[in-house]
């Protein structure tokens, strides 16, 4: 499980086809996610799923070359402050505990080029930040695995 | 939806549980427990619940396995019950 493998097929079928398309349907589901079924945990189970994948063909050593551990560590922080911020600024700035509709995000509209409500903006962040939580999570308990299966 | 289908589908999840649990050797256990959540995820989105069926065919067929089959090589690949 955690050596490489050397076949040309595995390599271009996951490296090439599979994981890209993986990485982009799981950010598909993550922007609609408020609109049609999807979100945060879903993308980031998606997207685990994919790293988890390519990590098994890559071996364990050149596997966590890119996104190392510790990285993924701090990833899996910010997306929870993310979340707590999201969650707490309304209620300094007098609403309840996530109400989005008094986040100052009209800006964005500008930067998106259409028009998004506050809420809708407000959801999003949510659930980048859970996406942000969940995958690095997974993929670390999957390193944390295979870590212990290599130094045997 | 299509009753038929829906039958199918449950006494496939229904065969995939009773192998999984029937099966001595623990890696043919977790495919066979593969198969359950794909059956599982596949008649959630038949019910409607897109949502809870996107995220059982990730983890349930995909992450968990990977997790399950890390964990049994580190220890005995056959049960001895």
């Amino acid at each position: 499980m955690t050596e490489q493998h050397d076949s040309i097929i595995l390599n271009f079928v996951v490296r090439v086809l599979l994981v890209p398309f993986i990485f982009v349907f799981g950010l598909y589901v993550l922007v609609h996610g408020e609109a049609s079924p999807g979100g945060g945990f879903q993308a980031g189970a998606i997207v685990a799923a994919g790293l988890v994948l390519a990590r098994l063909t890559a071996g364990a050593e050149h596997g966590e070359s890119r996104l190392s551990t510790g990285v993924l560590v701090w990833l899996a922080s910010a997306g929870i402050t993310i979340y707590l911020v999201t969650g707490i600024v309304p209620m300094l700035m007098g609403a309840s505990y996530l109400d989005y509709g008094v986040l100052p995000l009209e800006w964005f509209n500008a930067v998106a080029g259409h028009e998004r409500t506050n809420r809708a903006m407000g959801i999003f962040i949510v659930e980048a930040g859970i996406f942000m939580g969940v995958f690095s999570v997974l993929v670390i308990m999957y390193d944390h695995l295979t870590q212990r299966l290599s130094d045997d | 939806m299509v009753w038929e289908i829906e039958l199918a589908l449950f006494g496939l999840l229904v065969l995939s549980a009773v192998v999984a649990l029937s099966l001595r050797d623990l890696i043919a256990a977790v495919a066979a427990l593969s198969v359950y959540s794909f059956m599982a995820a596949a008649l959630l989105a038949m019910m409607g619940a897109v949502d809870v069926a996107l995220t059982e065919a990730a983890l349930g067929a995909g992450i968990t396995v990977v997790l399950f089959i890390g964990a049994i090589s580190v220890m005995h690949r056959r049960s001895v019950d």
